[in-house]
């Protein structure tokens, strides 16, 4: 057993740490969240053109006997809805230090996410179309596998967010990596917006 | 923090090194490093091991030319490597090699410029730096079994796609930590309209990367797919991402240039930029003009809709107002201030002089009426090798500046000096080497000559031959100037000699501390209330006394 | 309000849009198409209209977060912490080769995409570790103001988990690998291979038992060596995948009056005679 002196344990007497410098993850997440929609966007912009010139030589979009469901995107529109409730529930919480009721907002949340992607996947087994029937086929999985991966990079944010809230960290002033985590969780809704408007809708 | 106090007894007369461990060297150090000069050090270092690659295959292109009709017959054969060599020139020497060292650049000097103890997301920036290598790899590794763009391995192919996608991606977080930097961890003082110019140009550039390459990666994602499972040809993979090489996308590349300039003229001739704030208005006007994703070949059929329409052809024109404003105002500061010809000023005239030329052949390619000359149905000047010498222009307009910021920024990058006679030598190699390469592109241009990958040309055979020669001499030029330079880095840090904090006697912060900066940067950091902090301490030091 | 950033990227945002607008109606647009995201008439080329509309809305985007964070200048960070100067950005403390490492698991999943799903899922686990690595780190190094004390505290937490799960993999790795080689050899040969290996394993104790304290250097060394290793291996199992087994379609080159491949827009030609792989299609 060693004899080392107890003042020698670097865990009694540490300071506590120094404050996080404001803005710089929320700013950081700003440009990361520009990115991920312009990615998401790009596709998008193929697959509205390969649209547009599939119905102005009178083609359909998809193979004759595919329908493209509308209730299952408008469900995961109403989840990722609901969602944003509880994203800026739990931010409210974290700078009120009303901890008990982020958890609950957080939990929400990734419940939502996995919500939206069942509703997803729901919705390419209605499709019930091969990845390789059409141009404009496989780049309707694109766009929305890509915003799936959005929103598990999304999820995965909130997480690791959430770990450091419950670590004892992101209190009052200092829960702004919550936000950042908001801004790119608001993000992902907002390409889901046009995602639902652009390919469920207007078909 | 409550686990201090609630730490259990037996816990507490446990062994516990109380000391900060040692701090790692060597091989360890750089794996696991968050310090943004090494890795800034580390994509620099990486980038121009890669250019000795880009340059084989750049002389081996140029000296290909040579016989048309020979070539003709090779890129009509089944294996053809030429054409992969080509491809691997143009991507290769803009994302493996000029991106990564602009980004290199800017990962060291940005945060000493703004004044910050570190990079904004160290861990984050490292990780770039590592995927760009892996990625980088993979492209490589691709090419070797025949899978760049015009390769027959499939497999090689969708793993071309894969690892450009990921060296794409890390300088997309490259950019975004650079940015971050700028935006968010300025020193008390520095608010962003005082920001040094060469950030500033950085942050203008990482806007337009930031709204350039997720579109990159959303072709190669598509094309991904596309090859996988669709059985698309592996010639698309070229198509769909070469309007990056083309105006106005390439011209993004050209933004760290203006601030380099920016940077070395009220430096090198001892006087205040002048007009700062309107300089910062020309480069965030030119960061506008080249967002050029839009500028991209359609999807389904032969079309580019854009092609001598309205906005592609304002675009072209354009850009030269807020440059040749840039140029007007740093003419004047010139004249303003006592000249020193120093090394990075010539570095900097000379990608001044060629970014000019090269924007102002961009803007005659956007001009539809004039056509290449030749005796059969004429062509528009937009893809022939007159489009290929716009590129290179650009380009090499960057990689003289980034020469020419190495050799400026030395003390901090390596903490010793670049040998000054030698490295004025090495800038006139590269001005003259640029021009011979260059020049001789757009006549053959005129005279019909393709592209990145010439086609049969059926007149003017010897006269483009002849200028292809001259090409490959001007390629000689620059293996010799990029060569030297590479020697002259080596001797440097080989060398002995220190070098003081401050040899150029700069006006902005990353002077401010020693050469090389000590880990945190800044031991401290003086007052701040214009974009030329040093230069003001210097002046009220002289009339004080 | 109109901070310099804030400026910038609204003045980039409103570009684009201008921009956008007379690109569409310069490629086909009509009526109030171009200006109504095709509410009111057609928007000429989707592709870059739409791109150019995004350009702009996320310019405007930035532009609104610049004003909102009033450019993080100095001052307006230092009251939003609360403190008289704004507090200065952490500088990273000790090793980490999270970024190394995840790196190269990104690279794995890329390498797997290609030639198999093995190298693929190990990717994929290397990624999820890096990503629980970085999380506690990035919380322990924030637990209190002395590096050695955080680092104890990451060191409390994860290494019950890390010593297990490492000593699992390598012992299950070793033992897997064993196998396969046996199972491959022929009788005589699975004894040869035995013999050989218990007198490696034999060594690299013996080595270990004398050198207990290794040099980090040289083992981040040969795991770097070992890297590239696979990088190469992978690479070498994709050039013997499957290839093209006629000339590629060079029909599209005559098209183009310059004979210039480079900017051969590209088609959705599927005549082309690649092999289709097997799959998940």
């Amino acid at each position: 057993m060693s004899t080392a002196p107890v003042a020698q344990n670097p865990l009694i007497n540490a300071p506590s740490a120094p404050p996080r410098r404001p803005r710089v993850l929320f700013v950081g997440a700003a440009f990361g969240a520009a990115a991920s929609v312009l990615l998401v966007a790009a596709e998008l912009a193929v697959y509205l053109q390969v649209r547009g010139q599939l119905a102005s030589a009178g083609d359909a979009t998809f193979p004759e006997g595919v329908v493209l469901p509308l209730t299952p995107g408008s469900m995961g529109m109403v989840t990722l809805a609901m969602s944003a409730v509880t994203i800026s529930w739990a931010v409210y919480s974290l700078r009120n230090d009303d901890r008990p009721n982020a958890y609950v907002a957080l939990g929400l949340t990734l419940l939502l996410g996995v919500a939206f992607i069942n509703s997803t996947v729901y919705l390419y087994q209605q499709l019930a179309m091969g990845v390789t029937a059409s141009t404009a086929g496989t780049l309707l999985y694109i766009v929305t596998a890509t915003h799936l991966l959005m929103v598990v990079v999304g999820m995965l944010f909130i997480a690791v967010m959430g770990f450091q809230a419950l670590g004892g960290q992101l209190t009052g002033r200092d829960a702004e990596g919550m936000s950042a985590a908001a801004l790119y969780w608001f993000a992902i809704i907002a390409v889901y917006v046009v995602i639902w408007y652009g390919i469920y809708i207007t078909k | 923090m409550t686990v201090t106090e609630d730490a259990p007894v037996s816990e507490l007369v446990a062994p516990a090194p109380s000391t900060p461990a040692s701090s790692p060297s060597g091989l360890v150090a750089v794996l696991s490093s968050g310090d943004h000069k090494l890795v800034g050090r580390l994509w620099i270092v990486a980038a121009l091991a890669q250019l000795l690659l880009v340059l084989g295959a750049s002389l081996y292109v140029a000296a290909m030319r040579l016989d048309l009709a020979g070539l003709t017959k090779l890129t009509d054969s089944p294996s053809d490597w030429f054409s992969q060599i080509v491809t691997y020139r143009a991507i290769g020497g803009t994302f493996l090699v000029l991106l990564p060292i602009t980004i290199g650049l800017a990962t060291v000097i940005v945060p000493l410029q703004v004044g910050a103890s570190t990079i904004a997301f160290p861990r984050a920036a490292a990780a770039a730096v590592w995927g760009y290598l892996v990625g980088s790899g993979l492209v490589i590794g691709a090419y070797s079994i025949d899978g760049g763009p015009f390769g027959t391995s499939l497999d090689g192919v969708r793993l071309f796609v894969a690892g450009l996608g990921l060296v794409v991606v890390s300088e997309l977080l490259a950019w975004i930590c650079i940015m971050t930097t700028v935006v968010t961890l300025r020193a008390p003082g520095m608010t962003l309209a005082r920001t040094p110019l060469f950030s500033w140009s950085v942050l203008i550039a990482g806007a337009v990367w930031l709204l350039t390459l997720p579109v990159l990666v959303a072709m190669l994602v598509i094309t991904y797919v596309f090859v996988r499972y669709l059985g698309e040809d592996s010639a698309s993979i070229y198509a769909r991402i070469s309007w990056v090489f083309g105006p106005p996308a390439v011209y993004a590349f050209a933004l760290p240039v203006l601030g380099f300039i920016a940077t070395v003229v009220p430096v090198l001739s001892a006087t205040r930029h002048h007009l700062h704030r309107f300089a910062r208005t020309a480069i965030a006007a030119v960061g506008a003009l080249v967002i050029g994703g839009w500028a991209l070949p359609s999807f389904v059929g032969a079309s580019t809709p854009w092609l001598y329409q309205l906005p592609w052809v304002a675009v072209s024109f354009l850009i030269l107002i807020p440059v040749l404003a840039l140029v007007g105002l740093w003419a004047v500061t010139l004249r303003n201030g006592q000249v020193t010809l120093a090394s990075p000023l010539l570095f900097a005239a000379s990608a001044l002089l060629m970014l000019l030329v090269g924007l102002l052949a961009g803007a005659v390619q956007a001009i539809e009426p004039i056509k290449t000359l030749v005796d059969g149905p004429a062509t528009s000047l937009y893809g022939t090798s007159w489009t290929t010498a716009v590129a290179s222009y650009v380009l090499l307009s960057l990689a003289i500046a980034l020469l020419g910021g190495i050799t400026f920024w030395a003390p901090k990058l390596i903490g010793r000096g670049l040998r000054e006679g030698a490295a004025r030598g090495v800038a006139a190699l590269l001005l003259v080497g640029t021009v011979l390469w260059s020049f001789p592109d757009l006549v053959s241009g005129l005279l019909g000559q393709g592209g990145d990958i010439p086609g049969p040309v059926a007149e003017n055979v010897t006269a483009i031959e002849g200028l292809n020669a001259v090409s490959l001499a001007g390629g000689l030029f620059l293996a010799l100037g990029f060569l030297g330079f590479l020697g002259l880095v080596v001797q440097a840090i080989r060398g002995h000699e220190g070098v003081g904090d401050d040899p150029w006697s700069g006006h902005t912060l990353e002077w401010a501390t020693s050469s090389p900066p000590p880990a945190g940067n800044f031991p401290s950091l003086p007052e701040i209330t214009s974009e030329a902090p040093l230069y003001d301490a210097r002046h009220q030091e002289a009339s004080a006394q | 309000m109109f901070t310099t950033g804030s400026k910038t990227f609204l003045g980039i945002g409103a570009f684009s849009l201008f921009l956008a607008a007379l690109y569409g109606w310069t490629t086909g647009g009509t009526g109030l198409g171009p200006v109504t995201a095709g509410y009111n008439g057609g928007v000429g080329d989707h592709l870059g209209y739409t791109l150019l509309v995004s350009f702009g809305l996320l310019g405007i985007f930035l532009g609104l977060v610049a004003v909102a964070t009033r450019d993080a200048e100095s001052n307006a960070l230092a009251e939003l912490a609360g403190m008289e100067t704004a507090p200065a950005e952490a500088v990273p403390a000790g090793r980490a080769f999270e970024p190394a490492v995840g790196a190269f698991g990104a690279g794995l999943i890329l390498l797997g995409l290609v030639v198999s799903n093995v190298m693929f899922v190990v990717g994929l686990f290397l990624l999820l570790a890096v990503l629980i690595e970085w999380m506690v780190r990035d919380w322990s190094d924030r637990a209190t103001g002395d590096p050695a004390a955080n680092r104890m505290i990451r060191n409390r937490f994860m290494a019950p988990l890390e010593i297990p799960i490492v000593g699992i993999l390598i012992v299950g790795g070793a033992v897997g690998a064993f196998s396969r080689l046996l199972l491959t050899s022929s009788v005589l040969g699975a004894v040869a291979v035995a013999m050989g290996l218990g007198a490696v394993i034999l060594l690299v104790g013996i080595l270990f038992a004398s050198r207990p304290t290794l040099s980090p250097n040289l083992i981040a060394g040969v795991l770097v060596i070992m890297a590239i290793g696979v990088g190469v291996a992978g690479v070498g199992a994709a050039s013997r995948g499957e290839r093209v087994t006629e000339a590629p379609n060079e029909s599209t080159n005559e098209d183009t009056g310059t004979g210039n491949k480079a900017f051969i827009p590209p088609g959705t030609n599927k005549s082309t005679t690649t092999t289709v792989p097997e799959g998940e299609g």
